[in-house]
């Protein structure tokens, strides 16, 4: 959480713009990391990043100080963002049944050489959306399993059951590759 | 969990989005108009002149993206680096009017602000609009266009002033 983050949050209501600007300089890049894990394709993801955070801008009297930090807001933001991308983009392939020709090979562009950050993304890339979330979000980002369960609207036991899930399947998935 | 795997997770954060695409998508949504804008009573008087501000930026935008768009117009290097500078300044000063708008209202809502005080805020304003005007009244060839920069960058400076002054106020 961002240091005096409610204070922030509050002038960023009032309209501030520098206050939300410090929002976005802190939670920008794990918003983008979060969709870029999800949807695997860099302008893609710097668009869905963009699309988060205006909404989170003009919407921002709906966030609640509740104790949880501004990301859970946001990752709720960037969830629905990934949802409606990829319901689009089912409608218009199978409407065009054509292939996307640009997913990125991760390795390509960010790790050059590491072969095992590469099948760990793919892996991820093969759970379903909500463990996805849960394993961005616990191991990537280091939320906690509350801040978790308020960002995927669920109860700390549901989220811990996900989790559960979520390993076993991403090790099995692992295992299959090697 | 294995640690090995664990670690490659903690590894994904090495993903980062590129600068450039940050700085831009930033100045965008910074820019872009605040949801209590279109509901909260403000001081009227205040805001018209903030209100004559935007409009001169708006139509001071457009011409510019009018310009980068014609297929008549044949911009050189030069050029578009003065057109990118002009709507990066452009992007600015409506993120600068933000502020000193949401510190007007603080002023008030405070009453912290004396006459004399809204007086000289309502004459930078003014001062800020005449700066813009003249900028939008140059024509966009690249003389002129220097010149317009370099008011925007002026009425720039003076809403920073502004900025500081409201800011020593509200301490």
């Amino acid at each position: 959480m961002l240091d005096g983050e409610k204070n922030i949050i509050k002038s960023a209501i009032r309209g501030k713009s520098s206050s939300f600007g410090l929002l976005y300089d802190h939670y920008q890049p794990r918003i983008y990391r979060f969709i870029y894990l999800k949807v695997s394709h860099r302008e893609e993801a710097e668009d869905l990043t963009h699309q988060v955070f205006l909404s989170a801008w003009q919407n921002i009297d709906n966030y609640k100080f509740k104790g949880f930090p501004f990301s859970s807001f946001l990752y709720r933001i960037a969830r629905n963002q990934v949802i409606d991308y990829y319901r689009t983009k089912k409608k218009n392939v199978s409407l065009e049944n054509i292939a996307d020709p640009e997913i990125e090979s991760f390795s390509e562009k960010i790790i050059d050489s590491n072969l095992e950050l590469e099948k760990v993304r793919e892996a991820i890339t093969q759970l379903n959306p909500e463990q996805q979330d849960v394993i961005i979000m616990r191991f990537v980002e280091d939320l906690s399993s509350q801040e978790v369960a308020k960002a995927l609207n669920k109860s700390s036991g549901a989220v811990r059951l996900l989790q559960y899930r979520a390993i076993k399947n991403l090790k099995r998935i692992m295992n299959n590759e090697a | 969990m294995p640690k090995d795997l664990l670690k490659n997770l903690k590894d994904l954060q090495q993903i980062r989005p590129d600068d450039e695409y940050a700085k831009r998508s930033r100045l965008l949504i910074l820019s872009s108009p605040h949801y209590e804008t279109r509901v909260r009573k403000i001081n009227p008087i205040a805001i018209m002149a903030v209100s004559g501000v935007f409009v001169l930026i708006i139509v001071f935008s457009v011409s510019y993206i009018n310009q980068i768009l014609s297929p008549i117009f044949l911009p050189g290097l030069n050029q578009n680096d003065l057109v990118a500078e002009a709507n990066e300044m452009t992007a600015l000063i409506q993120v600068r009017l933000d502020d000193v708008k949401y510190n007007i209202q603080e002023l008030e809502d405070k009453s912290l602000a004396d006459l004399a005080t809204l007086n000289e805020l309502k004459v930078l304003l003014k001062e800020v609009t005449n700066k813009l005007e003249e900028a939008a009244g140059l024509g966009l060839d690249g003389e002129d266009l220097e010149v317009s920069l370099q008011k925007m960058k002026s009425a720039y400076e003076i809403l920073q002033e502004m900025s500081l002054e409201i800011s020593g106020v509200l301490k």
